[in-house]
């Protein structure tokens, strides 16, 4: 490898790592309540009581390591859809992940009064999984393997199918109604410490899984009799990648809802600065990803004048005109 | 034709239906019910709506249908509907909601039971002579799905309360006078009583803010945000403030019946001893709110001074009298923090 290369991609590395380092400083500093950097740190290192130690520790605190770990999960996951499917516009959602998680949750609600942040938890965590089972059942049934684009299509099926069963649920009774609005957008909010602690070992698990199937990955992307030939078990690649996704994007929705755009545009921009090589993708989409999802949530407390802005809000915002300049800018960097 | 004409026809033709039916009903009815429903049947019916619209009809209707809470509040006030829609779906226990106080659904036809749920083959079969709603904006009723609203109003005219009143007396006045004009006895001892019971409990608040000097915060706390409601957009807080009661206005007010803060801000209101909540969706959060540092520090959660407030409830004397006891115990209850 020319060493100018490693060069920039060790650059490349070391920017994001500032980057999100900025952006956690910033999310501790910024918010409605007006607090010096002096009040953040004392609250941060002496902890004890009142109001500035709540908002810091409690509620910023909080949200910044939500957003960090689902900031990256979604980054990862989207870097894995897109090499999975072989399409630079696969969104993580794509298995039915999302709606699965959504699905579960809400029928938790409406039939079982399920309404606590942490049993939702759960539900969101299998809902996800038992769809993208059923997406991959579809997706292979038949003579042929469950191929990239039979699985984006069972998957956007199921998904259509799952939000019709949530807005019918949704019309029903007021209630269910307003749970639902929290799966409409996704948010970092109070998501519960506890929350996150629970769903740690899901993210971990998908985050290791990643990093080992994206050797693999990069020979699928040469094309499947190709990578065959290579002697590479392509359907064990794919089902590994399918758990790493499910895990990831299931416990990432469970915890915050959905968030739009992150896994969607980041890998383009990890494929832009890093080469198209997975095993620098996915980290670096991860790092990428979270620094994006906390910055954010702070511009979404600050930037309206009246109540604060989701962040699965702010980054639709944010990461719409992000991703249209990627795809005008150049030809699509291939998945 | 003119106005005065069919006007004329109308009382002809009604005065004929009566004729009939009383020759119908071969003289075995209550006497009393009969002679209060003719009385009522009668004369004509004229009614100028909060929205300006006047509905002109040539006899008393009987078959009314309303919104759930409208209709709870014309119950109290002594007229019962023939159909209501709102929210009307039961919980677990088979309770229904506040919102729709002693309305006694299982007697009467269930047009919808939540928000843009309209069954309007149901309404036409109960041929309905009126409809009655509240309006928010000056033009549409409430709950009147606007994509039926042509249909719904070709079947009966449409009148609209005042869904922003001034106060609760002003509120409940305004059901009484309407229960009045469709017949109820707006002279009753029990309307009389809750009248009684209502000024009795008001009368304690009263007692109990001056005597304590209380300060109370009207919320409607969700985890994403919290929700501070401006007392001056709520009939029962200019009532309750009228009789004393200190009542906080959201910090830098935009106008809007509730303010989204964030949960950064709450702290602006660690003032107030008392926080009334949103019984509509505070058993859903309650949970959940206590893991919100800035929720759980503050003063009245941390004395546990945090009671429900039943926004939207019916406006009758019976219903205020028990809401406003209600709040008059928990309020001598508390203690200033």
């Amino acid at each position: 490898m020319p060493p100018r290369l490693t060069a920039r991609r060790t650059l490349a590395f070391v920017s994001v790592v500032v980057v999100l380092v900025i952006a956690v400083v910033l999310s501790l500093m910024v918010g409605r309540q007006a607090l010096s950097p002096v009040e953040v740190v004392r609250a941060l290192i002496e902890g004890g009581t009142g109001n500035t130690v709540d908002i810091v520790r409690g509620l910023r605190l909080e949200r910044t390591l939500v957003a960090l770990a689902v900031g990256a999960a979604l980054g990862a996951a989207g870097a894995l859809m897109q090499a999975l499917t072989r399409n630079p516009l696969a969104d993580p959602g794509l298995l039915g992940v999302n709606a699965g998680a959504a699905a579960a949750v809400v029928t938790g609600f409406t039939f079982f009064g399920i309404t606590s942040a942490l049993p939702q938890m759960w539900l969101g965590l299998v809902g996800a999984a038992v769809a993208s089972v059923v997406v991959y059942l579809v997706g292979s049934g038949g003579r042929a393997s469950a191929g990239p684009a039979r699985l984006a299509l069972a998957g956007a099926a199921l998904t259509a199918v799952l939000f019709s069963y949530i807005n019918a649920l949704a019309m029903s009774d007021q209630a269910t109604y307003n749970e639902v609005r929290f799966w409409v957008v996704g948010s970092v909010v109070n998501r519960g410490l506890d929350t996150l602690v629970i769903a740690l070992p899901f993210l971990v698990l998908g985050v290791v899984l990643a990093l080992i199937v994206g050797p693999g990955l990069n020979a699928l992307a040469l094309g499947e009799d190709s990578s065959r030939s290579l002697g590479l078990g392509v359907g064990r690649i794919r089902v590994l990648t399918a758990v790493s996704i499910t895990l990831l994007c299931g416990a990432a929705t469970a915890v915050a809802g959905p968030i739009g755009f992150l896994g969607l545009t980041v890998p383009h921009v990890a494929r832009a600065v890093v080469g198209a090589d997975q095993r620098r993708i996915i980290p670096f989409g991860m790092l990428l990803s979270a620094a994006f999802l906390v910055l954010a949530d702070t511009l979404g407390r600050v930037v309206s004048g009246g109540a604060e802005i989701e962040a699965g809000l702010m980054t639709a915002i944010l990461g719409g005109p992000v991703f249209i300049a990627l795809v005008r800018r150049r030809r699509m960097v291939p998945a | 034709m003119n106005r005065r004409h069919i006007r004329l026809a109308g009382v002809a033709l009604a005065m004929g239906t009566a004729l009939a039916l009383t020759a119908c009903s071969g003289g075995t009815t209550d006497s009393g019910t009969a002679g209060e429903t003719s009385a009522a049947t009668t004369g004509a019916f004229e009614y100028t709506d909060a929205r300006g619209e006047t509905v002109a009809l040539d006899s008393v209707p009987t078959t009314v249908v309303a919104q759930a809470t409208v209709a709870a509040a014309l119950y109290d006030a002594g007229f019962t509907v023939a159909g209501a829609y709102g929210e009307l779906v039961p919980d677990a226990d088979g309770a229904y909601s506040y919102q729709v106080g002693d309305l006694p659904v299982d007697e009467i036809e269930v047009i919808g039971s939540t928000y843009g749920e309209f069954d309007i083959e149901d309404f036409a079969l109960l041929e309905p002579q009126l409809i009655v709603d509240y309006t928010f904006d000056g033009e549409t009723l409430w709950y009147v799905p606007a994509e039926q609203a042509e249909q719904i109003y070709a079947l009966a005219p449409g009148i609209a309360l005042n869904g922003s009143p001034a106060t609760t007396d002003e509120a409940i006045e305004s059901f009484v006078e309407l229960a009045g004009l469709l017949g109820a006895d707006t002279e009753s001892d029990e309307l009389a009583a809750d009248k009684a019971a209502y000024d009795a409990a008001l009368a304690t608040i009263a007692e109990v803010a001056s005597a304590s000097g209380l300060t109370v915060a009207v919320m409607s706390p969700g985890t994403d945000s919290l929700y501070v409601a401006d007392p001056a957009f709520l009939p029962e807080f200019s009532t309750l403030t009228a009789q004393g009661l200190d009542v906080m206005t959201p910090v830098d007010p935009d106008g809007q019946v509730f303010k989204q803060v964030s949960w950064e801000q709450a702290s602006d209101y660690s003032d107030a001893d008392v926080i009334l909540v949103d019984a509509r969706g505070y058993d859903a959060v309650a949970d959940d709110l206590m893991g919100v540092p800035t929720w759980a520090s503050l003063p009245a959660v941390q004395a546990g001074q945090v009671y429900n407030w039943y926004a939207a409830a019916p406006y009758s004397y019976k219903q205020y009298a028990q809401i406003y006891q209600e709040l008059a115990d928990e309020l001598a209850n508390a203690s200033k923090l």
